[in-house]
């Protein structure tokens, strides 16, 4: 059996899939992150390097059977051995000719849903969760720290950039040490160190009347902080201005 | 009186306004403006009553001359008074929209003088945050009963979704506590939001162009455990309220003792949130999964609160079940306890490539716990071989028992489903 390795990127996986495909061995063969001794004990390892063009043809198939988005949201989760779930995932498609997450008895089709839910959880809970604090106001800019579980700031980009188009804003990734960044023209992701270094402070007037709000609006009557604990699990609450 | 001190007693005296939806406007932000609604609606954090907070939700003043017994804000209440500026809700809303606080605004006042003082007061406000913050992020605005159709049809045209409060669910109980709010005053500003809007829907199938009225719609509320009417008469007023007004949503708020008066439950008595919670799963169910308002009440004038209405319905017609998950229609499959509508749907899927057993089941995402006992697998049953009633009951009490702990208050008692109670509870509905 044939085990491709390649270099974390979502397009080095792409490449890989179209690698397996040009050696007809999509059937009896692994998709690996470079680093993993996993594969090691099997011997035939194969390194695969990016390629931008192959890469965009695999896409473009994916797109047309409507597999490209729940595919790429499950590869961020990176979880172990995902990878092969997905190429599973991907022969089902191609043998059926569309997509196959109606076969969720399947366990690869399970395991890549369940991936991309988890992660699409995680996304989501990020567009209820950053909170800017105002660094300067002339220009606006805005900056937001988060720790998320998985690497869900790519999935950010849009959402904040249409809502923000007049404030300059940068989301600052803790986890995976990147930097999302709307310069009010477009948004990139950026692993400059610098960015991650700057404090944030000042804002406390705003910051201070939303603490006041949020107490104020929960009825005392109703306290139910274990059903509050379901919507905010704690390790969100270290960056949330509302339980600082 | 400083802004933050306005703010907090505002939001206070806003926060038994149940609705909190930021869904169903899908309005697009404006390069150089501020903001955008997300169709679905997003919650940004949750208090420590466990319920949401995705809108800024204050009254603009709670210094009101209507002397409603329910209400916090009454006229003779002894509480402190606030009222904010337009130009201060706008600057509110905008700059916790910046930091990603909020969703928008949920704006609803107390009667300032008249209604339509209070509405104009009201409309300027969402004027400035429109006009000069250029604010194209969610407003929900509450419509103060008695106020003039020209109000109304303005205030439509800032707002995503407008509200008019029923309040009560009947017109006794309005007469009784709320004097100066008839029926009347309450159901003509709903009609004219629902022909408002479908005048509007005809204007912008002609005209691409023409302004949106409030495209989220319009929802209401009522006050639970206040006045006598049983969960059967809420029920069938709400789906009345859903046909004929076209509402989005119709609210239901456990009746928190805040007033001494002589028709009130008295102030020891708690609030219901047990019967709230079930009624809203039976307002799921009429929207949702097709059930009527008649079928979910058909055993009794009140909701079992040990059982969601949904069991209730199912352990009451033994002739539907078990439902074979292979064969079954969607609306079949979708009155078994335990499958939803999304796995429902998923169901439909998968067996096309398979035929399906209890396991496959658990992964499409149905409570197979719950739908074991009423699901069979081309001729396989995994549930109770005996025809209990009140065995079949104790079997999803106990659990329901088990799930509401996590979301009720630890306060409230909860009704113990020992064994030894068992044959009592199952004669009752036999």
């Amino acid at each position: 059996m044939t085990v491709f390795e390649y270099d974390g990127s979502y397009e080095g996986f792409l490449s890989a899939v179209f690698e397996a495909y040009l050696r007809a061995c999509a059937g009896d063969c692994e998709i690996q992150r470079t680093g993993n001794l996993a594969g090691l004990a099997l011997g035939g390892i194969c390194s695969v390097v990016s390629d931008k063009k192959r890469a965009e043809r695999v896409e473009k198939k994916l797109c047309s059977l409507s597999c490209g988005r729940v595919l790429y949201k499950a590869w961020l989760s990176g979880e172990e051995n995902i990878e092969n779930d997905m190429l599973a995932c991907i022969r089902i498609a191609l043998e059926r000719g569309s997509a196959p997450w109606g076969m969720r008895t399947e366990n690869c089709v399970s395991r890549v849903c369940g991936a991309a839910g988890r992660v699409g959880t995680e996304a989501h809970r990020y567009l209820q969760f950053v909170r800017f604090a105002c660094v300067s106001e002339e220009p606006p800019v805005y900056a937001a720290d988060i720790e998320p579980k998985y690497d869900i700031l790519p999935m950010l980009g849009n959402h904040f950039s249409k809502r923000f188009s007049s404030q300059c804003f940068v989301i600052r990734d803790r986890s995976f040490n990147q930097t999302l960044v709307w310069d009010m023209r477009s948004w990139y992701i950026s692993s400059d160190p610098e960015l991650l270094r700057i404090p944030l402070h000042g804002d406390s007037e705003f910051q201070e009347m939303w603490k006041g709000y949020f107490r104020a609006v929960a009825i005392p009557w109703r306290r139910n902080k274990k059903l509050q604990a379901q919507f905010v699990p704690q390790r969100f609450r270290r960056y949330l201005t509302e339980f600082g | 009186m400083r802004l933050a001190e306005k703010l907090e007693i505002l939001g206070e005296a806003a926060r038994y306004d149940a609705s909190c939806a930021s869904s169903g406007s899908g309005r697009q932000g404006k390069r150089g403006g501020l903001g955008n609604a997300h169709m679905a609606g997003i919650c940004h954090t949750w208090a420590e009553d466990g319920r949401c907070v995705s809108l800024l939700k204050i009254l603009l003043s709670n210094d009101c001359v209507f002397d409603c017994a329910y209400c916090a804000n009454r006229r003779t209440a002894d509480i402190r008074r606030a009222s904010f500026t337009p130009e201060e809700v706008a600057n509110l809303t905008a700059e916790f929209y910046r930091r990603n606080y909020i969703e928008g605004l949920f704006l609803s006042s107390a009667v300032i003088g008249t209604p339509d003082k209070t509405m104009e007061l009201m409309l300027s406000a969402l004027k400035i945050l429109r006009g000069k913050y250029g604010f194209c992020g969610y407003i929900h605005v509450k419509v103060i009963p008695g106020a003039s159709k020209e109000l109304i049809s303005q205030v439509g045209l800032f707002a995503d979704r407008v509200s008019v409060n029923i309040e009560l669910p009947s017109e006794a109980g309005l007469k009784l506590l709320a004097p100066q709010k008839t029926k009347e005053r309450i159901v003509v500003p709903m009609e004219s939001i629902r022909l408002l809007k479908e005048q509007n829907g005809e204007e912008r199938k002609l005209f691409k162009s023409a302004p949106l009225f409030a495209p989220a719609g319009q929802s209401t509320q009522m006050i639970v455990g206040a006045t006598r009417d049983s969960d059967r008469q809420i029920l069938t007023l709400s789906s009345a309220l859903y046909a004929k007004y076209s509402m989005k949503r119709v609210y239901f708020s456990a009746y928190v003792p805040v007033g001494n008066h002589p028709s009130l439950p008295p102030p020891e008595v708690k609030a219901p949130l047990r019967r709230e919670h079930r009624l809203y799963q039976a307002d799921w169910l009429m929207r949702f999964y097709s059930f009527s308002a008649e079928e979910i009440t058909e055993n009794g004038d009140q909701l079992d609160l040990d059982l969601d209405p949904k069991c209730a319905w199912a352990v009451r017609h033994p002739e539907n079940f078990p439902v074979d998950v292979n064969t079954a229609d969607y609306r079949e499959l979708l009155r078994v306890p335990g499958i939803g509508v999304r796995s429902a749907r998923r169901i439909l899927a998968a067996r096309k490539t398979k035929k399906l057993d209890i396991g496959d089941l658990r992964k499409l995402g149905a409570v197979t716990k719950r739908a074991v006992y009423f699901t069979s697998f081309g001729g396989r049953f995994y549930g109770l071989r005996s025809d209990s009633r009140a065995l079949l009951r104790a079997q999803l009490s106990d659990e329901q028992v088990n799930s509401l702990q996590m979301t009720l208050d630890e306060s409230v008692p909860l009704i113990s489903v020992s064994m030894a109670g068992l044959p009592a509870l199952g004669g009752g509905i036999g």
